[in-house]
C-alpha cells in the first residue's frame, strides 16, 4: 500500500512538473518578447532610454524622441514581431505534418516561389515595385501548390511531398540566379530583398501584415487537434477518426498563407520557421494547444531581436536581419543537436 | 435466429496492374467476443486483409461491414469509437510522453471543440490500468523499450473503448517475455473487457494458445479456417506452409514442431 501511494505521489509530481514547466517555459518566452521588444525601441543609431521610450509610447509630442520611436522603431518592431510569428507557426505546423524536424516554411516552395516572383518584379518590372508583396505572396502560393500537385499519388506522402519540395526549389532557385546574373547591375537592390530585411519597414508594412496574422492564427486553432493526431502518423490518425489527406492539405495550404504574408513582407527570413519550433519543442513537447502558442511568441521574440542586433551592432550599416539569423542560427542548432537537450 | 457478427467481410478483393490478386475472394465473419487468429505464410495477403478490414485501406471489390452496416458508408470518427488496431510499427513520436499518446486515443469522442477532461481524463486513467501503463505514464515514449512502447500505443488503442480490436503481428519486434506479455494482456481484454480480437500473428503456437479460431490464407484467400485443435494435423502444415510437422499436445493445447520443408508434391505448392 505504501509503495503504491509513493508510486502515485511520484507520478502526480513527474505530471506536475511537467505542467510547470510549460507554464516556466510560457511566462519565461513572454518576457523574452517583451524584453526583445523594449531593447527594440530603445537602440539603434540613438539610444533612447526606457523610461522616454515609454512617455513616447503613450503621449503624443513633436519630440525626438517620440517620431524616433513612434515612426520608425516601433513599426519595424511590430512588423518583426508579426513575421516572426508567421513563420513560427508555419514551421511548427510543418514539421509535424512532415513528421521531420528539419522540415521549415522553404521546403514546400513558399521561399523560392515568392523570391523569384519578387526578383522578377524588382529586376525586370521596377516601375510596378507596389506590387512586389502580392506578387511574392503569390509565388509563394503557387510554388506550394505545384509541389502539392507533384507530390499526389493517391495522397500526398510526407516524403513525396519533401522530394518534390526539393526539386521544385533547385528550378525556381536555379531561374533566381538566372535572372540575377543576367540583370547584374541591378542585383543591388535584390540581395537585401533576399536576405530578408526589416529595413524601412513601416506602419504600412505592419498593416498589410496584421489581417494575414490575425486570420492565419485565428485559423490555427482550429488546426491544432489535426495536428496532434498527425504526428502520430498517418494509419494512427486514421485509425483514430481523422481526415489524414484533408487536414495535411489545410495545414500546408495554411502554413503557406502563413509564411507567404511574411516573406512577401520581410523577404526571404529563413532559419525561423526552423529553429525556433525545434527549440520549443525540446522544451514543451509535441502537444500543439502549448507548443504552437509558445512557438508563436519565440518566432516574434527571435526576430526582433536578430533585427535589433542587425541595424545596432554593424552601425551604420543596416545589415540584413536575415543573414544575422542565419550566421547565429546555424551554429546554434548545429550544438542543440549535439547536445540532445535532457528534460 | 443468431446475433449480427461483430465484423463480416464480403468477397474482399485488393490489388490492380501485375499484382492483380493480393487478397481474391476473402470472405470472413468475426462473432462478437471472440478471438481470431489470421495466419499464413509471407505474401498470403493477411496483413492487407487487416488494413481492409480496418479501413486503412479501401478494397477494390467487396465490402466490410461492422455491426451489420456497411464500412464504407460510415463516419470515421464512428467507426473508431467501435474500432482500432494496433499496428505492427509506429511512427518514432519523440517529446510526448505516454500519457499525452493515451489521451489522443480519445479523439474519436470529442467533438471538435472538446478538450479531453473529466469523465474523458477516467477512462484514460482506466486505459493506463488495465494496459500496465500507469507506472510510465509520465515518461516520454522515446525513452520506453519496445515492448513497453507497443504497450503505450495499446493504452492509446483502449482509450477508444473499441469493441474490437484489430492488431498486426504485434509482437514481431519484442523477446519472447514480453511477446508473452503482450498476449497476456490482450487475453485479459478479451476475457474481462469483452473486446473482441482480430489477430495476425506468426507465431503458429501462439495462435494455438490463444486464439479461439485460426484463419489460414494463402495467396490471397482462405483455405483452412477452424479451432486449433481442429486445424492443426501435419497435412495443415504441409498445404499452408509446405513444411513437415509433428503436433504434440500440452494441457489440451496443440504444439507444433517443424521438422523440415515439405516435399514438392500436388498438394504443397512452394510457399
Amino acid at each position: 500500500m505504501a509503495t503504491l501511494v509513493t508510486g502515485k505521489g511520484r507520478a502526480q509530481q513527474a505530471a506536475l512538473s511537467r505542467h510547470a514547466r510549460r507554464v516556466a517555459v510560457l511566462i519565461g518566452m513572454v518576457a523574452l518578447l517583451l524584453a526583445a521588444m523594449l531593447v527594440g525601441l530603445m537602440s539603434g543609431a540613438i539610444s533612447i532610454p526606457a523610461r522616454e521610450v515609454w512617455t513616447s509610447l503613450l503621449h503624443a509630442s513633436d519630440s525626438e524622441a517620440r517620431q524616433i520611436v513612434w515612426n520608425l522603431r516601433l513599426p519595424r518592431v511590430l512588423t518583426g514581431l508579426l513575421a516572426g510569428i508567421c513563420l513560427a507557426v508555419a514551421g511548427a505546423f510543418l514539421q509535424g505534418v512532415f513528421r521531420n524536424p528539419l522540415a521549415d516554411p522553404g521546403i514546400i516552395g513558399v521561399s523560392s516561389g515568392g523570391g523569384l516572383a519578387a526578383v522578377v518584379i524588382m529586376i525586370l518590372f521596377p516601375e510596378h515595385i507596389a506590387y512586389l508583396p502580392i506578387s511574392a505572396f503569390l509565388g509563394a502560393l503557387a510554388a506550394a501548390a505545384v509541389v502539392y500537385a507533384l507530390a499526389w499519388k493517391d495522397g500526398a506522402s510526407p516524403l513525396r511531398l519533401i522530394l518534390a519540395g526539393v526539386a521544385v526549389n533547385s528550378l525556381l532557385g536555379a531561374g533566381m540566379t538566372a535572372l540575377m546574373i543576367l540583370n547584374s547591375e541591378k542585383v543591388q537592390s535584390v540581395l537585401p530583398w533576399m536576405s530578408g530585411s526589416l529595413n524601412g519597414r513601416s506602419w504600412p508594412h505592419f498593416d498589410t501584415l496584421l489581417p494575414y496574422t490575425v486570420v492565419g492564427l485565428l485559423a490555427s486553432a482550429f488546426l491544432i487537434k489535426t495536428a496532434n493526431l498527425l504526428v502520430l502518423g498517418d494509419d494512427a490518425a486514421k485509425l483514430l477518426g481523422g481526415r489524414v489527406e484533408a487536414g495535411r492539405l489545410l495545414i500546408i495550404l495554411l502554413s503557406t498563407f502563413l509564411a507567404g504574408a511574411a516573406i512577401s513582407i520581410v523577404g526571404m527570413v529563413g532559419f525561423v520557421g526552423l529553429v525556433v519550433p525545434h527549440i520549443v519543442r525540446l522544451l514543451v513537447g509535441n502537444d500543439y494547444r502549448i507548443f504552437l502558442p509558445v512557438s508563436a511568441i519565440g518566432g516574434g521574440a527571435l526576430v526582433i531581436a536578430a533585427d535589433t542586433a542587425a541595424r545596432s551592432w554593424f552601425d551604420p550599416i543596416e545589415f540584413p536581419v536575415g543573414i544575422l539569423l542565419a550566421l547565429l542560427g546555424a551554429p546554434f542548432f548545429l550544438y542543440l543537436l549535439r547536445r540532445g537537450i535532457k528534460r | 435466429m443468431t446475433a449480427i457478427p461483430a465484423l463480416t467481410a464480403s468477397d474482399l478483393k485488393y490489388g490492380y496492374g501485375r499484382e492483380a490478386s493480393i487478397v481474391n475472394g476473402f470472405n470472413l465473419e468475426v462473432a462478437a467476443g471472440e478471438w481470431l487468429g489470421i495466419v499464413g505464410p509471407n505474401g498470403s495477403g493477411k496483413s492487407t486483409v487487416l488494413r481492409m478490414l480496418s479501413r486503412l485501406a479501401a478494397p477494390h471489390g467487396g465490402a466490410v461491414e461492422m455491426d451489420g452496416r456497411d464500412m464504407a458508408g460510415l463516419d470515421g470518427k464512428a467507426i473508431a469509437r467501435q474500432m482500432t488496431m494496433l499496428t505492427q510499427t509506429q511512427e518514432p513520436v519523440t517529446d510526448i510522453t505516454v500519457r499525452e499518446l493515451v489521451r489522443r486515443g480519445r479523439n474519436p469522442h470529442l467533438k471538435w471543440y472538446e478538450e479531453c477532461r473529466g469523465k474523458h481524463e477516467d477512462v484514460v486513467d482506466w486505459a493506463l490500468r488495465v494496459t500496465s501503463m500507469d507506472p510510465l505514464q509520465h515518461r516520454l515514449l522515446q525513452e520506453l523499450s519496445g515492448g513497453e512502447r507497443q504497450r503505450a500505443w495499446l493504452a492509446m488503442c483502449m482509450a477508444q473503448t473499441p469493441k474490437l480490436l484489430l492488431l498486426d503481428e504485434p509482437t514481431t519486434y519484442l523477446d519472447i517475455a514480453h511477446q508473452l506479455e503482450l498476449m497476456e494482456l490482450i487475453r485479459g481484454l478479451n476475457r474481462d473487457q469483452g473486446i473482441t480480437v482480430v489477430m495476425v500473428l506468426h507465431d503458429l503456437n501462439q495462435a494455438a494458445r490463444y486464439c479461439d479460431r485460426i484463419v489460414a490464407m494463402k495467396q490471397g484467400a482462405i483455405v483452412r479456417e477452424g479451432s486449433p485443435s481442429e486445424l492443426f494435423r501435419a497435412d495443415f502444415f504441409r498445404d499452408v506452409f509446405g513444411i513437415e510437422a509433428k503436433v504434440y499436445y500440452d494441457d489440451g493445447v496443440p504444439v507444433y514442431l517443424p521438422c523440415g520443408i515439405a516435399k514438392r508434391g500436388s498438394a504443397a505448392e512452394s510457399a
